[in-house]
């Protein structure tokens, strides 16, 4: 029974994504480019030096933790170092 | 969701061991994730967000803030523990820039968490995993 009241763990199997559609298009005066039939509104952009550029959804939390109560506060000094610093080295821990 | 406790702040916040009271609270943090209060920070980068969580214990008030790293498409949230403090605690009466004393101890933290997991091997890990 003690197994049956344990939390469900999310799933950590990446999926690993499918190509499902191409096309070419070509910027606009103002250097733009549409994009169709997107699945989200908001996107984090990627620039690399070679001229690829990489779109990630931008959802900050995932579907089944919704954080209702946010406080806005400015950010304290040199924290925004320290945090990037501490991401990097949460990206490179072992997975379980 | 993991919630991670690096060892520098196992023994800065939990006197060096996580109490039966702290892995209750944990084991509630990854039931009800959503009583925590986002803390929206403009200067923060992408994907990381910091989370306070007010708790209530047998033994008092608790306030805990979490750092939280998160990839939507691969479903994986870590939490890492930077706070674990009492309610009349310098720090855990006001988890805000407008204390100097938490600014600065929140990058002092940060960067003892960064040290811990960045020094961690598969085999011999500097944090404990909830």
């Amino acid at each position: 029974m003690a197994a049956l009241t344990q939390p469900r763990r999310m799933t950590r199997k990446l999926s690993k994504p499918t190509l499902v559609e191409s096309y070419d298009i070509s910027a606009d005066s103002k250097r733009r480019i549409s994009l169709r039939r997107t699945g989200s509104k908001y996107f984090s952009v990627f620039a690399f030096s070679d001229g690829t550029f990489k779109l990630e959804p931008r959802k900050l939390v995932p579907a089944e933790v919704t954080i209702e109560r946010v406080e806005r506060v400015p950010i304290p000094k040199g924290a925004r170092r320290a945090a990037a610093r501490l991401a990097a080295a949460i990206d490179k821990l072992p997975r379980p | 969701m993991d919630i991670i406790v690096p060892f520098s702040i196992r023994k800065k916040e939990l006197g060096g061991t996580v109490s039966e009271e702290a892995r209750k609270l944990f084991t509630k943090i990854k039931q009800k994730p959503e009583l925590a209060v986002g803390i929206s920070a403009k200067g923060l980068p992408a994907h990381i967000n910091l989370y306070k969580y007010y708790a209530t214990t047998a033994n008092g008030h608790r306030r805990l803030l979490f750092f939280s790293r998160h990839w939507i498409q691969a479903r994986i949230e870590n939490w890492i523990l930077l706070f674990y403090r009492t309610k009349g605690d310098e720090i855990g009466d006001n988890m805000s820039s407008k204390n100097p004393a938490f600014s600065t101890l929140l990058v002092k933290n940060m960067g003892f968490a960064t040290e811990d997991l960045s020094r961690s091997k598969l085999d011999t890990p500097l944090y404990e995993r909830f």
